[in-house]
């Protein structure tokens, strides 16, 4: 990464112009050509360090109005393969082993997105009548504080 | 909010993301069956409606030198917007939600350094009267996919989170 790459993470950081041309205008912005954005771009998203140029939606505005954390303990030799059934829910959008505390006990940690409440405590019911999961529960959001996208 | 088949169908395209070519929009009216302009002023509109949030870079924290972690506290009521207002105000703390938990303050924090971290960190403990923070570092990451299913309802979402 140079120093024009960061200029290009700082300008996507922010809106693609809704313009036929949004690589276009930037390049034009930026003083250099369309094709030499695009390759660039091109070596971000090979190198992982760009994703995707892409929409983040709003869940709440969109009909995904509950958002719960589930939190659960599974045996130290069931958590891999439980976590890896519970990222196979298309509403699961992380899923992640976590470290434990006394006070805090849980390892598996997801996210689930649904239209309800009642609707993310049916998917968290489906999976833990399946697996050996010890305790567990399922902290729903009840407000956004902050969210925005990571940026330099 | 009044979605129609159009609306939904450009967006989940949206949101797989732009192609990087001269002329993006393009690609995605093709693939759509649909005018570019049309393209562009559904997407305009969505964005205004406050249906999408932005369209833009998202990019991998940890790939531009950064890492990112959960932290979760319990912060006390009469203290709960001043703590969050503290905790909002670091650049790198790019999710923070209230939830209905003993731990009620959920945020993320992706920093270049530990000293950075541990800088912020105790800024955040000070305001919040000394409380612990937990921090949870992934050990294993089972899951990250950004996708809100707006076709079939029973879909999906995330933000376009980084590695927490």
């Amino acid at each position: 990464m140079d120093d024009i790459d960061l200029l290009l993470v700082r300008e996507l950081q922010g809106e693609l112009p809704f313009s036929p041309d949004p690589y276009g205008d930037i390049a034009r912005r930026k003083g250099c050509t369309v094709d030499e954005v695009l390759l660039r771009l091109q070596r971000m998203r090979e190198t992982g360090a760009l994703k995707r140029v892409g929409a983040v939606l709003k869940h709440r505005n969109i009909g995904f109005s509950a958002n719960g954390l589930f939190v659960g303990l599974l045996p130290e030799k069931h958590v891999d393969k439980a976590g890896q059934r519970l990222a196979g829910f298309s509403e699961v959008s992380h899923c992640y082993r976590r470290r434990p505390y006394p006070d805090w006990p849980y390892n598996l940690y997801a996210m689930i997105h649904g239209t309800s409440e009642e609707q993310v405590l049916q998917i968290v019911d489906h999976f833990v009548r399946n697996e050996a999961v010890e305790i567990y529960d399922t902290l729903f959001s009840i407000e956004e504080l902050k969210k925005s996208s990571f940026s330099l | 909010m009044d979605l129609d088949a159009k609306d939904r169908a450009l967006l989940n395209r949206l949101q797989e993301g732009l192609p990087l070519v001269k002329l993006p929009w393009e690609k995605i009216a093709d693939d759509l069956d649909m005018p570019v302009q049309e393209v562009l002023q559904r997407a305009g509109r969505l964005k205004q409606d406050g249906m999408i949030r932005r369209v833009g870079g998202i990019f991998n924290p940890a790939k531009l030198g950064f890492s990112g972690r959960l932290y979760a506290m319990e912060v006390k009521e009469e203290l709960f917007y001043d703590v969050a207002a503290v905790v909002n105000s670091f650049k790198g703390v790019t999710h923070n939600y209230r939830r209905r938990n003993r731990l009620n303050m959920w945020f993320t924090l992706s920093a270049r350094t530990e000293e950075e971290r541990a800088g912020i960190l105790e800024s955040i403990r000070e305001a919040a009267g000394k409380a612990k923070i937990y921090e949870f570092p992934a050990e294993q990451m089972y899951k990250l996919k950004v996708f809100l299913n707006m076709e079939e309802q029973q879909g999906v979402g995330e933000g376009d989170y980084g590695r927490y």
